[in-house]
């Protein structure tokens, strides 16, 4: 009884098998008449091991009088009896052959190292799925060695192999064994198994049907957090009824993000506009005039009755313009597939122009109207169609991308985007000659991209006001600024980027973060690529570099300086003296001609108010700004003319909310910037 | 008989309530710079061991630039400070304890 249940629950494998994910072909020959002999067949003999791809092909031929199939059948690639040893069942141990086959979708793209080895000869090979051409990876006509090879891969494709071996006497084996891409350079061999699987392998053919995929790539400053970004796709995806389909990703850390089909759907929406396109018969409705060689075009005429069909009587008596302004595709038979400008529409006619020549020896039928003509209805300007079928045209849903932050990580680094820096650099750039203040005064900027990004007013023109905005941005009462949210202070650039123009820079800049998007039925995988920069950043301290920058004083603002330590460090102290808490900040007496510095000293506000500021010198106009999280407070000499070498000290005062026995990290100097005349920045540490 | 005296006696012994002992509970201190690596939240204790009285400082930096100080006159044995995060970046910081020696104790501090 327990022998019948048995029988019961194997029944099904032995019925139907395993096929698929996991599995590969194998079969298994009797070769050489399984004695060694040669064999022949239609002129093509083989004998002994193969020597050629030809010779292979005859010993698996099963027309070859030698050749038996004794076994076929499904196993697993990672076994003994797969890949990894090359023994499936077979007829006995000397004088067989064994052809494994299926699909494989490797798990990466890219050059693969491939290794193997077999006794005796052996192909190991693979193309594409849809090419017919097999490409080798490794063979060996001979016995024993270790076999090297390459294969480049893409692991959004399937892949066809044949891998196949021949024992003709003595010890039998077959090894695959590969190198994942990024070790090209050295590589680093793994068995096939399933711990190393090389990538998903079947022996159902798989369906290789495109679907439509985006991939975006936005270039960040490189100590910016990709991963703090997002980038949101939406449509209208409802036939123009209204309703959006939106979906949001996480950028990648290298900034990328992909989206699939389900994100960008391609459903077709109406676009509003027609192709007229003509049905055969005897009434003329359409005229083409000669080509006009002059402009470049054919004037083309539709009868205006055929516009009746949208519900017009006469000749489309009131219908609006719009209506004829709607057709722009003109399909007059085999001649003409394109598309059309609206021209006009009179009484009877609606005209259009047809920038493509129909034909170059077009004949003209009628020298008095200039037009073609039907003969067989002379005096009519016309030729004879049936009628006219409006086709309503399609396209596929427009996306559009947005690119957002999250906002914390937004405020925190938004508020170093604009500092003394590119306040210098910007001032600089305005006084350093040329034809004056403007567009293209100064000499300082060596690309396009820093004058949209000094003209922060977006005003069209680089110019004091821009600076003067800066200025306030830092140290004003108010901050012109403070209200700017990311998309009114980032721009993504999704060409030209690297070569800006410096003289028409103004043209051409991207308004938001956002983009538009149209999948296209061609193309099935897309990919765009955008920069991202930030309004005011001319040092480029949070914005994607272009290639083309040469500025000398290009320098990443440095929250944090490296430098090595030297008597000209700046010492900070944070003393608690009573109810007060107050940090001290000292450049001393140097020798670096800093025509600006700047810090940002953060503080508790729910433990600290802030009183009052003391600045030691008057020798260089200094500022104190407080702002909601942080007071600013620091020197600047706006033509480089004053400078910080005889030292200085900047004193905060801030009042204790209550008496607090611990200070530590009350007050926080999270940003500090030190800057010559040159706009260079000077790293000095904070000790 | 016997027996059930016996049986009697077991129950009324079993039955006492047991004595209490009040343990008191040892301080407990986060002895931060016996740590290679700690997450601190604002607000936070923690406390250190010191052998002269006179002032040292706590210092926060990121690769070698100071960021915030906090100066003071410890007691000898365990000191027991906090540390405030809102001022501070969200980063991996370095939290030293300096006196006139210079260093004596280092460790790192994440701030989340």
């Amino acid at each position: 009884m327990k022998r019948l249940l048995l029988l019961i629950l194997l029944l099904p494998i032995f019925m139907f098998g395993q096929s698929g994910e996991g599995y590969i072909n194998y079969k298994s020959y009797k070769t050489h008449s399984g004695t060694g002999s040669s064999s022949t067949y239609n002129g093509v003999t083989y004998s002994g091991g193969a020597n050629s791809t030809a010779e292979f092909d005859a010993m698996v031929d099963t027309n070859q009088p030698g050749t038996t199939l004794t076994h076929s059948g499904e196993v697993s690639p990672f076994g003994g009896t797969g890949l990894n040893g090359g023994h499936p069942p077979k007829w006995g141990g000397s004088y067989f052959a064994i052809v494994y086959s299926g699909w494989f979708k490797p798990n990466k793209s890219g050059t693969y190292n491939i290794r193997t080895k077999a006794d005796d000869s052996s192909e190991t090979r693979y193309r594409e799925v849809g090419t017919t051409e097999w490409q080798t990876m490794t063979y060996h006509w001979g016995c024993c060695s270790y076999r090297y090879g390459t294969a480049t891969l893409d692991k959004t494709k399937w892949y066809e192999f044949e891998f196949r071996y021949q024992e003709y006497g003595g010890g039998d084996y077959y090894y695959f064994a590969y190198s994942l891409p990024e070790n090209s350079s050295s590589p680093i061999y793994n068995q096939v198994s399933s711990n190393h699987p090389f990538g998903t392998w079947t022996n159902v053919e798989p369906t290789t049907e495109e679907t439509h995929e985006l991939s975006l790539t936005y270039e960040l400053h490189t100590d910016l957090d990709a991963t703090k970004f997002s980038t949101l796709i939406y449509y209208e995806c409802t036939d123009n009824a209204g309703g959006l389909c939106p979906t949001t990703s996480t950028l990648g850390n290298n900034g990328t993000v992909s989206f699939d089909e389900t994100a960008i759907s391609t459903d077709q929406v109406s676009t509003g506009t027609y192709s007229a396109e003509t049905v055969d018969g005897g009434i003329q409705y359409i005229y083409v005039y000669n080509w006009d060689s002059t402009n470049e075009r054919h004037r083309v005429g539709l009868d205006k009755r055929m516009f009746n069909t949208f519900g017009y009587s006469g000749f489309a008596s009131g219908a609006p313009t719009s209506l004829f302004q709607s057709v722009t595709h003109l399909k007059f038979y085999d001649v003409i597939d394109e598309d059309v400008e609206y021209k006009s529409n009179g009484t009877y006619w609606a005209e259009y122009w047809l920038n493509t020549r129909i034909t170059s020896d077009m004949v003209q039928a009628s020298s008095s109207t200039n037009r073609f003509q039907n003969g067989s209805w002379s005096g009519y300007g016309g030729v004879a169609v049936q009628s006219i079928d409006f086709v309503l045209g399609n396209s596929f849903a427009e996306h559009t991308l947005n690119l957002s932050v999250d906002g914390t990580y937004y405020n925190d680094e938004y508020d170093n985007v604009i500092t003394v820096q590119d306040l210098v650099i910007a001032f600089n750039q305005l006084t350093s000659g040329g034809s004056g203040p403007g567009n293209s005064g100064g000499t300082v900027f060596s690309t396009g991209i820093e004058y949209v990004l000094g003209d922060v007013n977006e005003d069209g023109s680089f110019n004091f006001v821009d600076t003067q905005l800066m200025l306030q941005h830092i140290y004003g009462d108010t901050d012109p600024f403070a209200d700017k949210t990311f998309g009114d202070v980032v721009k993504i650039f999704d060409s030209g980027y690297d070569d800006w123009s410096t003289t028409n820079w103004n043209s051409g800049i991207p308004n938001t973060t956002l983009d538009s998007y149209t999948p296209n039925s061609s193309t099935f995988e897309q990919s765009k690529t955008y920069q991202v920069a930030f309004m005011g950043d001319v040092n480029f301290s949070h914005s994607h570099e272009p290639s083309n920058l040469t500025t000398a004083a290009q320098s990443m603002s440095v929250r944090y300086s490296s430098a090595k330590g030297s008597s000209n460090d700046v010492e900070m102290n944070m003393i608690k003296d009573g109810e007060y808490l107050k940090v001290s900040i000292e450049i001393p007496i140097n020798n670096h001609n800093i025509t600006a510095s700047q810090f940002k000293i953060y503080f508790d506000s729910s433990k600290l108010e802030y009183e009052s500021s003391d600045i030691s010198s008057e020798s260089i106009p200094s500022f104190t700004t407080q702002r909601s999280k942080y007071i600013n407070i620091g020197s600047i000499s706006q033509d480089g003319s004053q400078n910080l070498n005889g030292g200085i000290t900047y004193t905060l005062n801030f009042k204790m909310n209550s008496a607090l026995n611990s200070t530590l990290g009350l007050l926080g100097l999270k940003f500090y910037e030190l800057v010559n005349s040159d706009g260079n920045i000077i790293n000095l540490k904070i000790k | 008989m016997r027996k059930y005296i016996v049986l009697i006696l077991f129950v009324i012994v079993s039955c006492q309530p047991e004595e209490l002992m009040i343990v008191e509970p040892l301080p407990q201190y986060e002895m931060i710079f016996e740590e290679t690596e700690s997450s601190v939240t604002d607000g936070q204790e923690f406390s250190f061991e010191i052998i002269s009285e006179e002032e040292h400082q706590l210092v926060i930096s990121k690769d070698g630039s100071v960021i915030a100080k906090e100066s003071f006159l410890p007691t000898l044995d365990i000191n027991t400070k906090k540390i405030y995060t809102k001022s501070l970046p969200t980063d991996l910081l370095k939290l030293e304890l300096i006196n006139s020696n210079g260093v004596i104790k280092s460790t790192f501090i994440q701030i989340n």
